[in-house]
């Protein structure tokens, strides 16, 4: 009894779970699988249960009666799983169809370009949302147009069209068209076209990409304005400016180059120099280059010879810097080269011409050495036979002074020897002595040219102590005061600065007023890496016309009243010449004067 | 002992132990299916009742007849879960 009533209360839970799993089923009909599929479950469910309550029948109350039935149902069930199984797997690869359907639809309808599939007649039969989007159509207003009612050149396209369809155009070839938006405006896009085809293998169709090309249209307008920008630019400079290869092949190239080597900036692209000058120059420059490949490395500003199409010598600084690509990696020179030849002629001539001075200067110096030098001796035989001539003369008048009988003949003669020969004897004299004076003023300069400058530190403060020094004579015979301040240093010879000095502190003291009592001062002051060293008296001072021609040789102001060659000022300015030195004059006449002289600062 | 089998016994269990091949063959593709474990499940606890019923012919008949019914009534309760899951939930895709 406890056997049966199991075996029956498992049969009753058999077909209520049955019941159940079918009511849940029925109930979610609509949430998941494939009906046909629920239709097999849904079988294989009221077949369980049929089966289950076969076995209710004959296990509660005893009876053979369903037997057959429940053999029946009971074969049925593990077919009905079989079924089952087949109609999930159908239900899977139908949904994984479906899935890869959809992942297809997506990945047309938002691709990053558009889609749209053309029939026959060249009328719009698929289009995905980013052509719809980049044109503002909604698909049924594109669905079944013509392809080029869309296009601004519509004769054009459908031309284009119908040759492709024809297949007169072969397939795979990139078009560039203007097409026209929903909103009006016009949109340049790149098109590329495949062919689709029946089974037959005839063309059924075309397939066509679309690409948004505004932005590069731009980039392109852009990148071609300053391509016109620098190509102008280049042009116009007056320098050559030119771009090789590695090969040194001319890749770029302005006019300026161009007219250099007789031809036009296009009939230089692949040309190397050798195309164009003498093999010697071409290979020199050839080797430049090479240089610049090799090492990486720019060469600036180097002077090259070049010549022009008459054969015309010219001279040009090159600078040639090394082209780099993408990858750091030398691929060409760049170079820029000016013109020199006209500086080049110019430099030549200030050579010439400074060499020529200089031989000149020379030739000068040498003739003043050899003047002044050669011209004293005859100067001292004047000056010695003049002598000897005026003893003659007196002992020549004392003879005839008692010779002489007629007192008319003697007073003839006695005023010749004693006025008139001493008298031109005197000037003779005297202007030898003149003649030697200057000739020996002469010498010295002469010799400061030829001699030697060692330039060094000079200690200014103990110079002007040695030079008022050995001044103290003349200081305390004019009655002179002399403040000197603290000096700074400088550069120079010291022998030749002492010199420079001695002579302006000689003048100073020479031109004194004698009215009033004599003042001279020294001082000094720094600017921008000079000394400038101050001498200034409270003498006569210089009238403005004598001021520029104080520094000239043998000008003196009161050549009456002051002894000297007129020579001081010129030695100053002489050795201030060979010292990177200048000498500048202030005065006022009646007032005073002040020399300033420029020297670099040790 | 006098053994008993009966030859709808033997129908059964050999549709089964073909539909077990079936779904052995095709368990990958079946794993995509949702809660597929519990509804395979279902039907290895009934291809067990089958078994089982041809081998109550044998021996053990009471006990194994037991063991029948009870693998029916949990394969059942293993395919009604599936279907509340399945059909009961609120999904969109299976």
């Amino acid at each position: 009894m406890i056997y049966r009533f199991f075996i029956v209360v498992f049969d009753i839970i058999t077909f209520l779970a049955s019941a159940v799993g079918l009511i849940f089923l029925l109930k979610g009909w609509k949430r998941a699988l494939q009906p046909k599929t629920k239709l097999v479950f849904t079988g294989l469910l009221i077949f369980t249960m049929c089966y289950s309550l076969c076995l209710f029948v004959e296990w509660y109350w005893g009876t053979k009666v369903l037997d057959r039935a429940e053999d029946v149902i009971g074969a049925l069930v593990p077919m009905w799983w079989a079924f089952v199984v087949y109609a999930f797997l159908g239900g899977i690869v139908e949904q994984q169809l479906r899935e890869r359907e959809g992942r297809f639809q997506e990945l047309f309808d938002k691709a990053p370009i558009g889609y749209h599939e053309l029939d026959t007649d060249g009328r719009i039969t698929r289009v995905n949302r980013t052509e719809l989007d980049m044109l503002g159509y909604t698909a049924e207003e594109m669905l079944g147009q013509p392809v080029w009612e869309f296009y601004v050149d519509k004769e054009k396209s459908r031309l284009a069209v119908e040759s492709k369809l024809a297949g007169n155009i072969p397939p795979g070839q990139a078009f560039e068209r203007m097409i026209r938006r929903k909103d009006g405006d016009m949109l340049p896009i790149l098109i590329e076209d495949r062919f689709l085809h029946d089974k037959a293998g005839n063309i059924a169709g075309i397939r066509s990409t679309i690409q948004n090309i505004t932005k590069r249209k731009r980039a392109e307008e852009s990148l071609a304005q300053e391509r016109n920008l620098l190509r102008t630019l280049i042009d116009n400079m007056p320098d050559n400016i030119f771009v090789k290869d590695t090969q040194s092949r001319f890749v770029i190239a302005n006019i300026a180059v161009a007219r250099l080597m007789g031809t036009t900036p296009e009939g230089l692209l692949g040309k190397t120099d050798f195309d164009f000058y003498p093999k010697e120059l071409a290979a020199k420059y050839y080797a430049g280059g090479q240089k610049v490949v090799r090492t990486g490395k720019p060469l600036v500003a180097q002077e090259e010879p070049a010549v022009d199409p008459e054969g015309n010598r010219k001279w040009y600084s090159t600078t040639k810097v090394p082209l780099r690509g993408s990858s750091g990696k030398v691929v060409g020179i760049i170079g820029i080269s000016r013109d020199l030849t006209t500086r080049k002629l110019v430099e030549e001539d200030r050579e010439r011409l400074m060499r020529t001075l200089a031989l000149k200067n020379e030739e000068l110096e040498s003739i003043l050495y050899v003047t002044s030098h050669d011209l004293r001796a005859p100067l001292v035989n004047i000056q010695g036979f003049g002598n000897e001539l005026s003893r003659s003369c007196k002992l020549i008048h004392t003879a005839l002074k008692d010779t002489l009988k007629t007192a008319e003949i003697n007073e003839e003669v006695d005023n010749a020897f004693n006025k008139d020969v001493p008298e031109a004897l005197g000037f003779i004299l005297t202007s030898a002595k003149r003649m030697d004076s200057l000739l020996s003023g002469l010498l010295r300069l002469s010799r400061l040219g030829q001699a030697a400058v060692t330039i060094e530190p000079l200690d200014m403060n103990e110079m002007f102590a040695n030079i008022t020094k050995g001044m103290e004579y003349q200081v305390k015979e004019a009655g002179a005061a002399v403040d000197i301040r603290s000096l700074p240093s400088c550069l120079g010879d010291a022998s030749q600065i002492n010199q420079v000095f001695s002579n302006i502190f000689d003048n100073a003291l020479k031109y004194l007023d004698e009215s009033r009592p004599g003042m001279i001062r020294v001082y000094a002051k720094s600017e921008n890496g000079r000394n400038i060293y101050c001498v200034e008296d409270n003498g006569i001072g210089i009238a403005p016309e004598h001021q520029k021609k104080i520094f000239e040789v043998f000008h003196r102001l009161e050549p009456d009243r002051k002894s000297g060659e007129g020579l001081g000022l010129a030695i100053v300015r002489h050795i201030l010449g060979r010292h990177d030195g200048k000498v500048l004059v202030e005065s006022e006449p009646g007032k005073g004067s002040r020399f300033s002289v420029s020297l670099p600062s040790a | 002992m006098s053994y008993e089998i009966f030859e709808n016994e033997i129908v059964m269990l050999s549709l089964g132990v073909g539909v077990l091949i079936f779904i052995l063959g095709n368990r990958s593709r079946l794993k995509s299916l949702a809660a597929s474990k519990i509804l395979i499940m279902a039907f290895y606890v009934l291809l067990l009742g089958w078994t089982v019923t041809v081998m109550e012919g044998l021996f053990w008949e009471k006990i194994l007849n037991y063991i029948e019914h009870a693998c029916y009534a949990v394969s059942s309760i293993f395919v009604a879960v599936w279907c509340w899951k399945v059909f009961g939930k609120r999904r969109e895709t299976v």
